[in-house]
């Protein structure tokens, strides 16, 4: 134990690059492993993925572990569970990261029960106790109401960070680092998983995580045909229609485009909430959003205290009202 | 089928935020007002899955919870939906821990149980919102795990599941028996019939003390954890909202057009 | 003493408590009371299958052999909800009339129907002189060969509109008593000589003037024993008024958790409106009326679900509880202010649901007699 020193990020990619998380973990995992003067590494897991090295370095790593095999090519915890175990014996990181993803929220807890440690999950700050050396994790509980800042003493100190809550440092192609290559080692009796089909929702227009504009509806909305007028405004927009999870879970809008502390993170520089109550669950969700629009017939919803602007009436006048407003605006 | 689902009393998630405050003596949140005691909503769903393919396929649901001051009208509540038995682990010793403890007493107390095809728990618990407890019994049960589940089906031996992704879903098979962790895209839970409720007042709750189940007494509740709270806070929130106002509603729409087309916000 | 209820009767109410917030907001309330039927199809259908219509009636009704105290969980509940629909006129009033009064042919016949949700009823009690005295029957049956002819006006039926069957109130004979002679028919509505219109009322509960001309019924159809129709019915109105108590005890608590709500958040002269003593004031006297009509109704279902004489009780509940539900919202309206007085509002529901509840069945002026009776005045 006393020699496990550097932070390793569990990093994905999409498509032979890094995604945005994996950027955000190398960014964030740099200045951890600057504050503890000790290595960043990069743990690769998957097949054909050997080639993201460069990249990896390039956002921040100095090492970058390769563990590259068939059987890695789709997420299955058996197998995922079992490389890092064996990746962490091997490299002894004070600090293990992922992100708070698909595999992230399924791999951490896992992976940290079999490493006799522990694991905190959605992390939104992370910081050195310079006296300690230990990893400060802050994340939202009690539905996002409020923070918690947690700390471990085994080893290594496992967690997964929110989307969004660290920032990518600019991509440095000089740098230079070390790749390792460790085989899987698996025993294909052990990965109990079989994925049997990948279904991927149809999008259309903007992807919710990158538009710049969201609209969102609450359950004030009553029903689908009122996410129709939703969508509507959100093409007057240019943006992307978001939900809260009543809608959701009544089946108004699809599950994809639920935001909150469970769902999708958004951080739009326009985010307008339409008969959203403001509960801390979905707030988890948009609060990193620049500027909030309010529309609730509630003067006391707490939506309007996360607001820039807010009109306090029925949506189902308000809306078309605006729309139309916007429209004549735009045509000027 | 034998099912085994587990669930957490916590205060109330849905009550305004007003009706707390932190104690830092403990680092948790606790109530000023009188705030109503329920199952975590996520451990609802995990029993709605399991009630789902009890309908399907027959079988027994047993509810494990565990905690202190358990409310019987709240944890009985899957009784009167259709669940079989419920066991209470209910001790000082078992609480205050964190997800490795409370998950190593719930695992022993699973295997009190004996003999289950399918294991339940929801994503992650209201108030902790930790989100391992599920996963932390699969590991130490060695048993395959699907997390984030929207729909369960049992077949043959072996269940398989639609699994929430970031783009959609994904369709796993595991072999049973298995630990499922459940999220609220499965749907809306039912609601208990009046003979449901009533039948509930048959089946009295097991009580299991740590001695019942053959726990270590260092690795449980607040001795076990291997995570430590430091602070427990809420952030300051001091947004100003500029309310825009019309003699109507429309009128009021189109002066906030107006006002976002103005600071440039659209 | 607990005065509480049992973990079972705490589930059914909480689930009730989530089933109407989802199954009955208030938009759908404030509908039903333009709408013509003022029932929901989908929700009646829905509290079928949760066995919430037949839950006072014996199993081999189709019931779910509840007893009175499992009915009042689910009634608090009702009233915070608001709920719209004959649960008052079919269960209890019709329904209730017929499991204790009804033959095994009638019972077998129509309480399944009305636990299942497939039949409406209703019984016709009050007439133009709007009194709950028995001298105030004066619609008429009178015999010819096997059947009845009924003929006469009906004033303030609930949910006659849409009913199936109306349980009429009739005078067959002229007895020493007023009380004597006086008979319950059960009359198909469709029956020719029926004419119903559908009163506008303050609530928005469906209430009607049923004319009976010279409707023909058969004597088969007789509930009960021909011309001793009073003191049965009036031993049924005794269990209908508790759950109707219990009704209005849900929607005056809510009245009040509404107004302490909106002063703990309105500011107003740089404070919260509720740190004033005057709120204070107001809201406290709320919370020991609400407390009354509560602990009232719960000792009258107690009583009378352990079989003990409660006349007493129930008049005290129905007395207080009317008057005491009116001053609740009346002081919720006064606590909410500007936005209480829209119709916006969900305030003006209590307070109109407020006052049809003092009148239905007897007001309080009606109960202190009943009272003062009590102690041999």
């Amino acid at each position: 134990m006393a020699d496990n020193k550097g932070v390793m990020i569990l990093i994905e990619t999409i498509d032979g690059k890094l995604t945005n998380i994996a950027q955000e973990l190398l960014g964030a995992g740099r200045k951890l492993a600057n504050d503890l003067t000790e290595e960043l590494s990069a743990l690769v897991v998957g097949s054909g993925v050997a080639n993201i090295a460069g990249e990896a370095i390039a956002f921040g790593a100095d090492k970058v572990y390769i563990v590259d095999a068939p059987l890695l090519k789709d997420y299955r915890t058996d197998a995922y569970v079992s490389v890092v175990d064996k990746v962490v014996k091997q490299a002894n990181p004070r600090i293990l990261l992922m992100g708070q993803t698909t595999i992230g929220r399924d791999l951490a807890p896992r992976a940290a029960c079999r490493m006799a440690t522990g694991a905190i999950l959605d992390c939104i700050v992370l910081e050195i106790e310079a006296s300690t050396k230990q990893l400060l994790m802050t994340k939202p509980v009690y539905g996002g109401n409020a923070r918690a800042i947690y700390t471990m003493e085994t080893l290594p100190q496992v967690a997964t960070v929110r989307a969004k809550a660290m920032t990518a440092l600019a991509p440095d192609s000089s740098r230079k680092g070390q790749v390792v290559v460790i085989d899987a080692g698996l025993d294909p009796a052990a990965v109990k998983t079989n994925v049997l089909q990948k279904v991927v929702a149809e999008t259309t227009g903007i992807k919710l995580e990158d538009a710049s504009v969201v609209v969102a509806g609450g359950r004030g909305i009553g029903g689908p045909e009122g996410f129709k007028q939703l969508e509507e405004l959100a093409k007057v927009l240019k943006g992307a229609v978001g939900a809260t999870r009543p809608p959701c879970d009544a089946g108004w809008a699809p599950d994809t485009i639920q935001i909150g502390l469970t769902g999708k993170i958004v951080s739009p520089y326009v985010y307008i909430a339409v008969a959203v109550s403001g509960a801390s669950q979905h707030m988890a969700g948009c609060s990193g959003s620049k500027n909030i629009i309010a529309i609730n017939r509630d003067a006391e919803a707490a939506i309007f205290k996360e607001a820039r602007f807010g009109v306090v009436g029925d949506w189902k006048k308000i809306i078309p009202a605006f729309e139309a407003k916007v429209k004549e605006l735009q045509s000027k | 089928m034998n099912m085994i689902v587990c669930i957490k009393q916590v205060l109330d998630p849905e009550a305004p935020l007003s009706s707390f405050k932190i104690d830092p003596a403990t680092n948790t949140m606790v109530p000023v007002t009188a705030v109503p005691f329920v199952i975590s909503p996520f451990d609802e769903q995990a029993v709605e899955a399991a009630l789902r393919i009890k309908d399907a396929k027959g079988g027994k649901i047993t509810i494990i919870s565990l905690g202190v001051n358990l409310l019987r009208d709240v944890v009985k509540k899957p009784l009167s939906l259709g669940a079989d038995e419920l066991i209470l682990l209910e001790d000082p010793a078992f609480i205050g821990g964190d997800s490795w403890s409370t998950a190593y007493a719930l695992a022993a107390a699973i295997k009190k149980v004996g003999q289950f095809d399918l294991i339940f728990c929801g994503r992650q618990a209201a108030d902790s919102d930790s989100g391992q407890v599920g996963a932390c019994i699969a590991e130490i049960l060695g048993l395959p795990q699907v997390t984030v589940a929207k729909k369960v089906e049992a077949v043959d031996g072996k269940v398989k599941v639609d699994k929430v992704t970031t783009d959609g879903y994904e369709v796993v098979e595991v072999p049973t028996p298995a630990l499922i962790t459940v999220s609220n895209e499965l749907g809306e839970v039912r609601f208990a019939t009046f003979k449901g409720t009533m039948a509930s007042k048959k089946k009295e709750p097991i009580i299991w003390k740590p001695a019942d189940i053959g726990v270590d007494p260092a690795k449980i509740g607040a001795a076990g954890r291997r995570t430590k709270t430091r602070k427990l806070f809420q952030p300051v929130r001091d947004s100003k909202c500029e309310i825009i106002k019309g003699e109507n509603d429309e009128d009021a729409a189109a002066n906030l057009a107006k006002k976002l087309v103005e600071v440039k916000l659209i | 003493m607990d005065f509480d209820y049992n973990d079972e009767q705490k589930m059914l109410k909480q689930g009730a408590r989530e089933f109407f917030e989802k199954e009955c907001p208030k938009s759908l309330v404030k509908q039903m009371m333009e709408d013509e039927k003022g029932n929901p199809p989908e929700l009646w259908k829905k509290m079928a299958q949760l066995g919430w219509l037949g839950l006072i009636y014996p199993e081999k009704y189709g019931g779910g052999d509840g007893n009175i105290i499992d009915l009042i969980a689910l009634e608090e509940e009702m009233g915070r909800a608001c709920l719209p629909g004959p649960f008052f006129s079919t269960v209890l009033l019709g329904g209730l009339f017929i499991l204790h009064n009804g033959s095994e042919e009638q019972k077998k016949e129509i309480l399944p129907k009305i636990a299942s949700g497939q039949l409406i009823l209703t019984l016709a009690l009050t007439e133009p002189s709007d009194s709950y005295e028995a001298s105030a029957i004066s619609v008429g049956a009178k015999a010819e060969k096997d059947d009845y002819i009924i003929d006469g006006t009906k004033l303030f039926v609930p949910d006659a509109q849409i009913a199936d069957y109306i349980i009429c109130i009739a005078r067959t004979k002229k007895g020493t008593k007023p009380e004597d002679g006086i008979t319950a028919f059960l009359v198909d509505r469709k029956s020719p000589g029926i004419t119903v219109t559908l009163l506008k009322t303050l609530a928005g509960d469906k209430l009607c003037e049923v004319i009976f001309n010279k409707v023909k019924v058969s004597k088969k159809n007789i509930i009960g024993k021909p011309d001793q129709a009073w003191g049965p019915l009036q031993e049924t109105l005794q269990q209908v008024k508790i759950a109707q108590c219990a009704e209005m005890v849900g929607g005056a608590q809510r009245a009040l958790e509404l107004a302490a709500d909106h002063a703990k958040k309105r500011i107003q002269f740089d404070r919260p409106i509720g740190s004033f003593p005057v709120i204070h004031h107001l809201i406290a006297n709320a919370m020991m009326d609400v407390d009354a009509c509560k602990f009232l109704t719960y000792e009258a279902a107690w009583k009378y679900s352990e079989g003990l004489p409660c006349a007493k009780e129930i008049a005290m509940a129905k007395a207080w509880t009317g008057e005491a539900y009116q001053r609740t919202a009346a002081m919720g309206h006064q606590v909410l202010g500007g936005i209480g007085y829209t119709m916006d509002g969900d305030m003006h529901l209590y307070f109109r649901r407020a006052k049809s509840g003092e009148l239905t069945l007897g007001d309080g002026k009606f109960h202190r007699e009943v009272l003062a009776k009590e102690l041999g005045m």
